[in-house]
This record gives structure tokens, sequence and C-alpha cells, in this order.
């Protein structure tokens, strides 16, 4: 059975695109059929992101409209052929797609792919309603500050009152330092609020930037960057590996042995 | 080398102390908040809740108003309402079935006065439900004042009945002056009498006088 998962988070900006990219990428790599889909109509990214931009000829609402079958609405990445994009419409609004044709796309997709990863749009209006109408499990993705969490633990009690049941916490964005300096929530304190079970750590990395500004998901880099290696690390928990969280505390550890060197010891 | 260390080591024994631990900061907010938007419930009728539960429990015993607590706080993903209320004292309730009505009374007079001042404190919205509240409910707050003065008399009169030695030389006291006044009352009597008699104007009007001055005695040692 397929793996249908929403990825969310409520407030916008907090990385759900990247790590949809991201993580869509690592499970490909893994060997497992992937269709990501981009549920942003109005407002589409996750092209941009994987670099699939120039490769769109038809789009969700074209296959819904009866234009063209799903698989030529389907772009396949020539890096890695078991991912595939079905692209949202730009030019279009959320309200353009109801709940029920989501579930007929999902559903179709379901026959050949064994991971569906649906990139929400940030809000709780109609295009989240969307993106998790055929969702089994849901990521949410948050950084450590209060809005997100705030907009993260409303989104949590939507999937709850919706039934989906399976949902785990990807926490973005980490500054180890700010951390350390107390200036900055950590992964104990952001899961202990919202409650549910984490499923991985990014740590905030100035190559995510560099990634996307290539179209290239960290994950494909031949040296991980610590944002490539937490993005691949998520991928084998989502397959059901125990994979032991990162240790971030190595940036902490040098500096203190900044510190030793500063006092010589 | 050295410059960019020192800058750095200064900015770590120095830098963190303006801003000391904000993390510290964000956690509370957001429990608080979270506790809030979790329970979906809208401040009027939280402010509500918590006014009627105040009131319940001020009927049994004397709440602190100064120190009382009143937050939602919650623990995996459940949310919990709680009421820290400190307590003065237990009111006395053995006296008479109709006696806990007074000191009920008098609770709610004092919590709306100090309610205010927790409201200011809490957000403005809370405030505002509070006016609204008490605006919507005018009727309430007036019976609540109405029983309080009958109370009262019952009050006193009950704990001049109570204390026996006390009573006992109001008593004598009351009795030496009914007898005072007894004897002063007689020669009016009597004059009174003699004017209805005789129709002497200056006789009655002396009389008075005397009994008048027996009154100011009489009073004196009460």
């Amino acid at each position: 059975m397929s793996r249908i998962i929403v990825m969310t988070s409520g407030k916008g900006g907090v990385g759900k695109t990247t790590c949809t990219a991201n993580l869509g990428m690592a499970l490909a790599k893994a060997g497992q059929r992937v269709a990501v889909v981009d549920a942003d109509f109005g407002l589409r990214n996750l092209d941009l992101l994987l670099g699939l931009e120039n490769r769109i000829v038809y789009t969700a609402l074209d296959v819904l409209a009866g234009e063209c079958r799903l698989d030529q609405a389907l772009v396949k990445d020539k890096r890695q052929p078991n991912l595939a994009l079905l692209p949202a419409a730009q030019n279009r609004s959320k309200e353009s797609i109801k709940p029920e044709q989501m579930k007929r796309l999902i559903k179709a997709l379901t026959k050949v792919y064994n991971f569906i990863l649906i990139d929400s749009p940030a809000g709780i209006e109609m295009g989240f309603r969307n993106s998790i109408a055929a969702a089994r499990e849901a990521i949410i993705v948050t950084t450590p500050e209060i809005s997100a969490v705030r907009d993260a633990d409303r989104v949590i009690g939507l999937l709850e009152a919706n039934d989906i049941k399976a949902v785990r916490l990807v926490i973005n964005r980490l500054r180890p330092a700010m951390v350390a300096a107390e200036q900055m929530m950590s992964v104990k304190d952001v899961q202990g609020i919202l409650s549910i079970p984490l499923l991985g750590v990014i740590p905030d990395d100035e190559q995510v930037i560099v990634s996307t500004n290539k179209g290239e998901p960290l994950v494909l880099e031949e040296k991980l960057s610590k944002a490539g290696i937490a993005f691949t690390n998520v991928s084998q928990r989502l397959q059901g590996e125990k994979v032991p969280l990162m240790d971030l505390s190595i940036q902490q550890e040098s500096f203190f042995t900044r510190l030793k060197r500063l006092f010589g010891m | 080398m050295a410059i960019p260390l020192i800058s750095d080591l200064l900015e770590r024994f120095f830098g963190p102390a303006e801003d000391p631990h904000s993390r510290d900061d964000v956690k509370r907010r957001l429990k608080i908040v979270l506790a809030h938007d979790r329970l979906a419930l809208d401040p009027q009728t939280l402010e509500m809740m918590r006014q009627e539960i105040i009131a319940v429990v001020s009927r049994y015993v004397e709440v602190d108003f100064d120190a009382l607590e009143f937050s939602l706080a919650t623990d995996q993903r459940v949310t919990a309402l709680t009421a820290n209320l400190p307590i003065r004292r237990i009111r006395p309730l053995g006296r008479g079935a109709d006696q806990p009505i007074a000191p009920d009374a008098e609770a709610p007079k004092i919590e709306l006065a100090s309610q205010s001042e927790i409201l200011a404190m809490d957000a403005e919205d809370s405030a505002a439900a509070l006016k609204q509240f008490d605006a919507e409910n005018p009727v309430s707050s007036d019976p609540i004042h109405a029983p309080l003065d009958i109370d009262r008399s019952g009050l006193d009169d009950e704990d001049s009945d109570a204390d026996e030695s006390l009573s006992d030389e109001v008593l004598s006291d009351e009795a030496e002056s009914d007898a005072s006044q007894s004897k002063e009352n007689e020669p009016e009597k009597a004059v009174s009498q003699s004017v209805a008699e005789g129709a002497d104007v200056d006789a009655s009007e002396g009389a008075v006088k005397a009994v008048g001055t027996a009154k100011t005695d009489v009073t004196e040692p009460g």
C-alpha cells in the first residue's frame, strides 16, 4: 500500500517545499518510486526547488479537465528516474480544485508510486483542506520560533480532527549555537510543546539557499552538507529505519575548544 | 587573529547579559497561547467561568484575592484549567441556617474590585470582557448588596446574644436607666394629671424639662 504523506506547517516560509523536494529526492535515491504533488495552486514553487520548472507542460488541473492523461502531466526527473512531480497550476486560485478531485488524482498515483508526498500551501483554508483530503500521514514542518510552533499546533489539531493520526514532526532551521546560548527553543522544547513524535531535525544551513538557487536538492550533492545529511536521515526514518538523531552539539563543542584554545589549554 | 578572539570572548561574557535566556520567555508565552488556542474557548466564557468559580469558593472560604492565579496549561495535548486560590481562612458557618449568606454577600463585593486589578495585568480583551460581563449583569450585583444590610443587623443581634457577660452588663444598664426613667416619669404623670386638672401651663413645662434632663442622664452611662 502506498504511503500518502502531506507536508504541512500552517505558517508559510518554514521550509515545507524544501523539505518536500529533499525528502522526495532522498526517498527516490533510496529506490522508492516517489511522486511529489504540488498542492499550492496559484503559488507553486516545488518545480523550482527541484529544477523542473522548464519541463512543465500540463498541470493537475489539465488532468482534471480531461485535457491530458495523468502520466502526461507528471514531470519525470532526469537525475533520478524514480521521482516524478505533479505540478500545480500557477495561473489559477486555490479554490479551482476540490478535495474530491484531489483524492481522485492521488488515488490514481497510488497505482504507480509507493510514496506520494503532497506539498501543502501555507494557511488552513481551502488549499490546506485539498492537500490533506487524500493524505493518510502528515509531516509537520516547523522552526523553533513562536509563530511557527503556534501555527504547527493549530494544524496538528486540524489533522487530528480530520482523522490523520500518523503525524510526525520535522524541526527545521535549528541553530545549535543559539540553543546553547539559551536564545532558541531546543528540539526537546518544541517537541515537548507539540507532543508529537519527532521525525528529524534539520540544522540551519546556508547550503539550502545555494541548492535552491541551482534547483538541485541538497541530497543530490556528492559530499552532503549538514542539512543534506539530516534530510537523508529523515527519509531513512520514514522508511522505518532506526537512525539516531544527528549530533548537532558538535558546533557547540567546537566553540568550547575554541575557548580552550583562547586560554591556552 | 587575537583581536577577533578577544571580541568573541567579550561577546561571550557580556553579550548574553543584555538579553538573558529569551528561550524561557518564548516557552512561557507559547504555553499560554497554546493553552488558549487548544481550548478554543472565547475570553468572555472563560471570564464568566472564572467569576463563578471564585464566587462558589468564596462562599466557603475567604480567598486571598491578591495571590490567586487562574491559568490554562497544556500537557501532552490535554488542556487543564488550573485555579490556584490561596485560602486566608475558613468562613464560620456553624451559626445558623441563614448565616452563610452574610459573608457570602461580602465576598463578591471585594472580588469585583480586585478582580479588575487582576484583569488589568491580563490581556485587554479579557478586561473588556469583564466590563461587558458587569454591564450585562447589573441585576446580579444588586441582590448581592441588598441582603447585606439585612443580614448585618441579624449578625449584630446574634453577636450580642451570644456574648453573655457583655449582654448582662448591657441589660443591667438598661435596667438602671429604665428604673431612673420610670422614677422621673412619675412626676410627669403627676404633673400631667395636674395639668389636666388645673390647666397650669408653667407647671407642665417644668415637668417636661425635668424629664428631659433625666433622659440625658440615662443615656450617659449607656
